[in-house]
């Protein structure tokens, strides 16, 4: 379909809307400079995730962009505003694997056929979705937006900032996402009337792994212009896949598979892999840990729990990062579980980056990166720390009055 | 810019009325009074409505008068051309009632209404803004004797105590809403019994407790008539019968056993409840709707002497006369049906109502019977279509005012505006009982419970008193019409002659010469009035689910326009309907225009196509499931991509169906269609507007979802927006969106199955704030122009399909008196 | 039935007796801890000794007997055990299918081998007020056990801990559900007022033989009297059904209500009731009771939250989502209130374990102190235990917890847990825990 609807859709909006008023370039000049008023922010400390944290620091932030950070920075005409020392200031977090952009967090699936390489996810987003405005409030400032998992190879994922506003897509055609698990088998039975042609193939999990395998073995096959140029582009190693895969055996298959064909994926889900975590540091397989209900030893799919999956995992060299509708809570509780505090703070923000390749622009503190930052009113790592105000694009959300 | 719907909370103090709160709600030192200055006052005290002010402290009216001295510190409201009346009361309300207990029917005369209530319900927000201040709720009738209603504030008081006004103010009972004649006369017959047993134990009761001096009837027995003189006229007729019976001798002293069993009292709730009844303590609302059980039940009242209100009678027109002798509280209504006509109240005659109420001083109040809380809202409505029955605008008034308070026995606090009774206010920018005109303000207890700033308008009653010349059966070729009120394209309603020559219409300001004209006064001529989405109850033929492309349909082939529904349609003003294919595929086909009472009915078989992004176009079993897929369907369409159809088709039928979905889709696209988009929630929407502008479309968005934030995108893709099924249970946050989208100008059509609630929308969006010209605009003229019609307004070479009103038909009160197709009258009742 | 009502209702005179002499327990002593009293005085390094499952002596310098077993706790903490004021878990079943069923005790439905007190004693609940389910009208007796202990007549502390009531109703109107239990108060009102003139009535004639009899020994015996016209009086001839004793016991004020409020609407009613029947009552509140705060702050009646302390509302008019902090509305308002704690999995956050629960309340506002006192003291003095639990404090049981540092800190865990003078829990020796945090097999690696 040539490249993607929506930047095309953009150069259409931008022709459309600003050529018009290129008369008044002059009062335009004027209005940005009020507009992206620079401001320093100071504060008690500044978790940079690229090094120390800063204790205490300044950041200059301008245009949405981060000019400035370090000890004291020069401020120019930029407006101070002093946080206080309590206050913590530490990147915006990241979601590399969820589905709060869709309407009211529903997933995005095209459910009429089992293999949809080329179905995007970036159209289903509802950017006023309530879960999108929950998960900023909760710190979270990227999100992944992935396909469900009720199809076999789902799609390809869009990465999105989390403040609504549209034109803060990153990546429209971003990760491709495959599961190998139970989930697309799960309701096929029940769900259609046996003789419709519609009947969606896999019933169960051998089902699953034979699509899969079929797939691989027609993408190597095809042509350049096919169907499936999507996943060529997983097997040539242009673009990143990530399997949703929960139990130990599904693990395992995933490692066979990628002898078979030379693809690396991302581990999304991952509640049994502490028991294989051997294969996995071996093949190096980032993994990202989904969150589960607290208190219990049994998670999705009867999977054995592990409370301290991430810290184990982290021992056996396997980078983590966490996923979930409340980041802080779940690097919280990793934390207090086993994982150690700084790997703890970075598998929530510079690690989801650098698996989705975006470390160039959100993630960690450093000039000109996003001006996505959250300020907290104690230490990060604690229960008892709440969240003052989220900042995505240099524009604040949810900045309470005092202070 | 007007500020709609703002509702500020002042300082008050409450009063709690019903229990006396141990150490009572502090009085909040700086509350400050409110003087109501230069109204039009109804004060509803059998004086005149005079222009005067009203000033208001502690929740109490202060002073009322032509001028008054009011503090300094009061807070003075101008009201100058407004109207003021006191705040209405709904007396069969289902308001602050939960969803079940709404249904709940007692049967043993023990359920307790409070019970049921929940202060914390938002439904009293549409209410309050219709100037609604107090409602009287009962349990829900169908049980024979369900149980004790209450009177209840409307306002955001939040406790349970502060709810209540006046608790088990009166017992419900409802007979003959269910079966025949003969369970009619069982009910009637269970009910004498009960009554029967209680009386036998009250004079039981009576002769066991002789008093040691026998009491002296003059001023306990006043005692007992002093609130129920409050109910009835002094000069009610069977009165003196009353003081005939109580006058029994006394027997010997009791003894001790007896005293034993008094003490055994029975515990049965139905007995305690009617005994109360025989006893004069409380009063009973009987709904009944046939003549005959009112006829059996009257004998019960005149052989038991107890207060009855009847309600309902909407079947009980044959025992007109005896209504009248027997002079009982009537509850009437409802005259405006909203939803779904319960069996017995199907073809409801309301003729005999007006010449029975009109007699002054006739104790009768009036209301909708609404289902749900948020129903009370059309009280407003309910008394428009009362007055279209004839009612005068005066009885109607009091019916909603202070004959509900006497009736329930609290008019010494509510009902009129006089010294020292209850602030209960109600402020209007017009004639009160036109429900189209907003409602400036609302006070409950003096503290405001809704506010909104809309200029004092024209919205005065419309009855004509001139004389018009009378219109003969058969019209002549040419003719010409002369009115005061003839509604030009922008929606005013100015003075002219209407020429009608050869089928086609001319305006003109100057007396056509050598044409015959009828003179007809102030009466309003408009165009006909406009759904541009209507099945005409035909939806079966319309629900096409086969193919998710079937942009080669078009539904008008479909209808027949000759049936029942059509036919009242018409008779209601509706001449121009466009066809709608059912949103139940992504590309669902073409928009017919069809025009009623003529042979040659279809005027345009595709005037729109329409794409639906709604879920309701999604099917599990079939591509598009998500909806990004119908996005990039819609977009494969419109970029000639047309995928082969499903059917096992004759190649050659199967090209002849593709070329003409593409011509189709070619119309939409060279603009000459318009593209109607349905789609609902936020992101429908805006994936809508971007398709529109990504193929240069001319777009109209329909769908009854939330768009406010889209306003800015839909004007400048110049959108049009067909408002879907407004109806009485939508919240006013939806209608301030209309009203938004009216302001930027984005031009307003109609979609609903009938005239009546295509008016009644109207009139919905106008009191909250649209502008009445652009109203009428929108259900005529303007929504065929939204949706690509041909011109329908009365300007010069259009069609002479026009329809004469006895007033401005955005006042439901006015009725349709012509409709004129093709220059020829129709055959209207 | 009637034994067990004599006896769970008197067991409170007789508790401390038996511990005393029935298990000669050795003395247990916490040395150089910092040791938060919950009288609002912290003690560093302080000890804190036990004797025959009391605190014996607590503070900077204490003497030790040398039998007695030390526990070193240096930099740890000690804090009293914490205090779940209402909980329906801990029993197979928690509600009757008959709606009226006041007579009825929870005592015979717990189990004590139920996860619950495992996980209770893991987190540091020394002390349990079990009740009947939010879904049966009169759901039956509370009653307040310990956490630690085999068997059940071991655990109970007050087995006469409130008739739990709840105005949810299971089926049908919410209206007829307030009008049969209005009903069913009424009536037991009246039979109790009934009985208690039937009494008046046959004292007055005992009052008038006894004067004409008794002339010398008024005083001295005049206790023993008592006790014997109390004996006589319960066994009077109409013999009293369960159900109205139970009933009795709630409207003569013997025994407190634990009223369920679901929604605002429920505590507009339950307040008229309480001051109609005039009863002793908490109450327990559903989320949505935060609208009704003003009118419960007034009421002055114990409180105890929803677990779910902070969630999404949506407002059907306008479709927005506002997001409701219960600790802190509630709080605004100037309510007392106590914690209750979520079943394990029922949310991803950990509502299910009750320091998260007073650490959620620090995080929108309370101090650490009144945290802290929402899950010890507060608790203990809503169920009237006050006197046996709640602070460390000469004389009172010996429930405490030793944690591995200051308390709502992320990294805390619970050490040890001590309930009656007994260590009953020990993290050293959790091995499910272990196998958790490691992942390691015990047995298969």
């Amino acid at each position: 379909m040539g490249n993607s609807q929506r930047t095309n859709n953009m150069k259409f909006e931008f022709t459309k809307r600003i050529l018009p008023c290129l008369t008044i370039v002059l009062v335009a000049a004027f209005a940005s400079n009020i507009f992206a008023q620079a401001v320093v922010y100071k504060a008690g400390t500044i978790h940079t995730m690229a090094g120390e944290p800063l204790t205490p620091g300044q950041i200059l932030v301008e245009d949405g962009k981060i000019k400035a950070i370090g000890k004291s920075v020069k401020s120019g005409n930029a407006k101070t505003v002093d946080l206080g020392d309590d206050a913590v200031i530490m990147p915006g977090l990241i979601d590399a694997y969820s589905q709060a952009a869709f309407y009211n967090g529903g997933s995005a699936d095209e459910i009429t056929n089992e293999v949809t390489p080329n179905f995007k996810a970036v159209h289903s987003i509802d950017w006023s979705s309530r879960t999108l405005r929950r998960v900023l409030e909760n710190g979270t400032t990227t999100v992944n937006a992935c396909p469900g998992t009720q199809n076999v190879v789902a799609g390809i994922s869009a990465i999105v900032k989390t403040d609504g506003s549209q034109e803060s897509v990153m990546n429209d055609d971003a990760v491709m996402l495959a599961s190998l698990c139970n989930d697309p088998a799960s309701r096929n039975r029940s769900r259609s009337r046996p003789d419709s042609i519609y009947v969606r193939q896999p019933t169960n999990r051998m089902g699953v792994v034979w699509i899969l395998r079929n797939t691989f073995q027609k993408t190597t096959k095809a042509g350049d212009d096919s169907e499936l140029t999507n996943l060529k582009q997983v097997l040539d190693g242009k673009r990143k896949l990530m399997m949703v895969s929960r139990m130990s055996y599904d693990l395992n298959t995933i490692g066979s598979l990628t002898d078979e064909f030379d693809f690396s994926p991302i581990i999304v889900g991952g509640h049994e892999a502490y028991k294989i975590k051997s294969i996995l540091a071996e093949r190096k397989f980032p993994v990202i840990l989904q969150s589960n209900p607290a208190g219990t030893t049994t998670g999705r799919e009867g999977s054995e729990l592990c409370w301290n999956n991430a810290g184990v995992l982290h021992q056996a060299g396997i980078t983590v990062a966490l996923s979930g509708s409340n980041l802080l809570a779940e690097a919280q509780f990793a934390h207090r579980h086993g994982l150690d505090r700084d790997v703890a703070l970075a598998a929530v923000t510079s690690t989801p980056a650098k698996m989705l390749g975006i470390e160039q622009q959100v993630g960690t503190l450093e000039a000109n990166k996003d001006a996505d930052l959250i300020v907290l009113n104690g230490d990060p790592l604690e229960f008892t720390t709440s969240i003052r105000w989220v900042m995505v694009n240099g524009k604040t959300i949810g900045q309470k009055k005092d202070k | 810019m007007q500020i709609a719907n703002v509702r500020s909370y002042l300082l008050f103090l409450i009063i709690p009325f019903v229990v006396a709160l141990v150490g009572g709600t502090p009085v909040d030192a700086d509350d400050s009074a409110v003087l109501l200055k230069g109204a039009t006052i109804h004060a509803m005290d059998g004086k005149d409505p005079f222009v005067g002010s009203i000033l208001i402290e502690d929740g109490k009216i202060k002073a009322i008068g032509k001028s008054i001295k009011a503090p300094k510190s009061a807070r003075t409201i101008n009201l100058k051309g407004y109207h003021v009346t006191p705040g209405l009361i709904d007396s069969r309300s289902r308001l602050w009632l939960t969803q079940t207990s709404v249904s709940d029917k007692g049967t043993k005369a023990d359920v307790d209404i409070e019970l049921g209530i929940d202060p914390w319900l938002k439904d009293w927000q549409e209410v309050a803004s219709q100037g609604i201040t107090s409602v009287y709720v009962q349990p829900a009738s169908g049980g024979l004797l369900g149980g004790y209603g209450s009177v209840l504030n409307v306002g955001p008081f939040g406790s349970p105590a502060d709810i209540v006004f006046k608790s088990k103010t009166g017992l419900q009972c409802s007979i003959g809403l269910t079966g025949n004649a003969q369970s009619r006369f069982a009910q009637v017959k269970s009910f004498e019994k009960l009554l029967e047993a209680a009386k036998k134990e009250l004079d039981k009761e009576k002769d066991a407790d002789k008093p040691p001096t026998p009491r002296k009837k003059g001023e306990t027995k006043k005692g007992d008539d002093k609130d129920e003189s409050e109910d009835k006229e002094d000069k009610d007729k069977d009165k003196p019968e009353d003081d005939k019976d109580t006058k029994k001798d006394d027997k010997d002293a009791k003894t001790d056993d007896e005293k034993e069993d008094d003490k055994k009292k029975t515990k049965d709730p139905v007995k305690i409840a009617l005994k109360k009844l025989l006893k004069k303590e409380i009063s009973i609302q009987i709904e009944v709707h046939h003549a005959d059980a009112f006829q059996r039940v009257l004998k019960l009242i005149d052989k038991y002497k107890f207060r009855a209100t009847f309600d309902g009678l909407t079947k009980a027109g044959s025992a007109a006369d005896e209504i009248k002798s027997s002079n009982r509280p009537l509850v009437l209504g409802p005259f405006l049906e909203t939803g779904t006509i319960p069996a017995y109240r199907k073809d409801a005659q309301l003729d005999w109502i007006a010449e029975e109420v009109n007699q002054d001083g006739r104790l009768w109040a009036l209301s909708g019977f609404p289902t749900s809380g948020i129903e009370s809202r059309m009280l407003r409505s309910q008394a428009a279509l009362a007055i279209r029955h004839g009612v005068s605008h005066g009885s109607t008034l009091a019916a909603l005012t202070i004959n509900p308070a006497r009736m329930l026995g609290v008019a010494d606090s509510l009902g009129s505006l006089e010294k020292d009774k209850v602030a209960n206010i109600a402020v209007f920018a017009g004639d009160p009982l036109n429900p189209s005109t907003p409602v400036r303000m609302v006070m409950c207890h003096g503290k405001i419970t809704h506010e909104a700033e809309h200029k004092a308008g024209e919205f005065v009653s419309s009855d004509t008193q001139q004389t018009t010349d009378e219109l003969p059966k058969v019209l002549p070729g040419k003719y010409a019409l002369k009115s005061e009120r003839i509604m030009r394209p922008d929606g005013s309603l100015a003075p002219g002659y209407l020429v009608v020559d050869k089928m086609k219409v001319r305006i003109t300001t100057r007396k056509p010469k050598n044409t015959p004209v009828y003179r007809m006064a102030d009466q309003v001529i408009t165009p006909g009035l406009v759904s541009v989405w209507a099945t005409l109850g035909q939806q079966g033929n319309l629900w096409d689910q086969t193919e998710s492309d079937s942009s080669h349909l078009q539904p008008i082939d479909a209808i027949d326009p000759t049936t029942k529904i059509a036919n009242k349609m018409l008779e209601a003003g509706v001449i121009h309907i466009g066809v709608a294919p059912a949103a139940t595929t992504t590309s669902s086909g073409a928009l017919g225009q069809l025009r009623l009472g003529t042979a040659d009915y279809i005027v345009n078989p595709a005037v729109a196509g329409q794409f639906v992004l709604q879920s309701s176009a999604r099917n599990v079993n079939r591509y598009p499931s998500s909806l990004s897929s119908q996005v990039s369907m819609i977009n494969a369409l419109l970029n000639g991509e047309t995928a082969e159809s499903e059917f096992y088709l004759t190649s050659t039928v199967a090209n002849a169906i593709a070329r003409e979905k593409q011509a189709n889709l070619e119309q939409l696209k060279n603009g000459k269609r318009k593209t109607i988009f349905v789609a609902s929630t936020d992101v429908e929407a805006r994936s809508a507007v971007q398709l529109a502008a990504k193929h240069k479309l001319k777009g109209v968005l329909a769908g009854v979802g939330d768009w406010m934030d889209h306003i800015d995108s839909l004007k400048e893709n110049d959108f049009g927006a067909i408002v879907v099924n407004l109806n009485v249970t939508v919240f006013d946050e939806r209608l301030e969106q209309y009203v938004a989208l009216d302001r930027a100008g984005i031009p307003l059509a109609l979609a609903s199955e009938s005239a009546k609630q295509l008016r009644m929308s109207a009139s919905l969006m106008v009191n909250a704030g649209v502008d009445p010209q652009r109203a009428l605009v929108a259900i005529t003229s303007g929504g065929a122009a939204v949706v690509g019609m041909d011109d329908v307004s009365l300007k010069n070479g259009n069609r002479a399909d026009f329809v004469i009103w006895d007033g401005n038909p955005l006042n439901l009160s006015s009725k349709p008196l012509h409709v004129v197709v093709d220059g020829k009258l129709t055959a209207n009742k | 039935m009637l034994q067990r009502l004599r006896f769970s209702c008197c067991f409170v005179l007789i508790a401390t007796f038996a511990c005393a002499t029935v298990m000669a327990q050795k003395p247990l002593a916490i040395q150089n801890a910092t040791i938060i009293t919950g009288t609002g005085e912290t003690i560093e390094n302080g000890t804190v000794l036990f004797r025959d499952g009391k605190i014996q002596a607590v503070g900077k310098k204490v003497k030790v007997p040398v039998a007695a077993r030390i526990i070193d706790a240096t930099d740890h903490y000690v804090i009293p055990g914490m205090v779940e004021a209402h909980s329906s878990s801990g029993m197979s079943q928690a509600n009757e299918t008959n709606q009226i069923v006041p007579y009825v005790t929870v005592i015979d439905g717990i189990d004590p081998m139920n996860s619950y007190f495992r996980q209770a004693r893991r987190n540091g609940i020394t002390t349990v007020r079990i009740s009947p389910g939010n879904s049966t009208m009169i759901g039956g007796q509370a009653a307040v056990i310990k956490t630690g202990g085999e068997f059940i007549d071991e655990m109970v502390v007050d087995g006469v801990a409130g008739i739990k009531i709840s105005l949810r109703p299971v089926s049908g109107s919410r209206m007829a559900h307030l009008a049969r239990l209005r009903k069913t108060l009424k009536d037991a009102k009246e039979k109790l007022e009934e009985k208690e003139e039937k009494e008046k009535k046959a004292e007055d004639k005992e009052k008038k033989d006894d004067d004409k009899k008794s002339a010398a020994k008024q005083d001295d015996d005049k206790k023993d009297e008592k006790k014997t016209e109390d004996k006589n009086k319960v066994s009077s001839p109409a013999a009293l059904s369960e159900l109205d004793k139970a009933m009795n016991a709630l409207l003569s004020g013997k025994n407190s209500a634990i009223i369920y409020c679901e929604k605002a609407m429920d505590v507009g009613q339950a307040l008229r009731l309480i001051k109609e029947f005039d009863l002793k009552a908490s109450l327990v509140l559903g989320r949505d009771c935060h609208k009704a705060a003003k009118e419960i702050a007034a009421s002055k009646l114990p409180v105890i939250l929803d677990p779910t302390l902070v969630y999404w509302e949506e407002d059907p008019r306008t479709r927005e989502e506002k997001k409701i902090v219960l600790p802190k509305i509630y709080r605004d308002a100037g309510v007392d209130f106590v914690f209750q704690t979520n079943r394990p999995g029922s949310s991803t956050i950990g509502s299910n374990y009750m320091w998260y629960q007073a650490a959620t309340g620090v995080k929108y506002g309370m101090t650490e102190e009144e945290a802290l006192a929402a899950v010890t003291s507060l608790p203990a003095k809503f169920l009237n235990v006050d006197k046996f639990v709640g602070t460390i404090e000469k004389g009172k049981d010996a429930d405490v917890v030793i944690l591995s540092g200051k308390p709502l800190d992320l990294n805390t865990w619970v050490e040890t847990t001590i309930v009656g003078g007994e260590i009953v829990y020990e993290k050293e020796k959790d091995e499910q825990l272990k196998r958790l945090l490691t992942g390691e097999e015990k047995d298969s690696e």
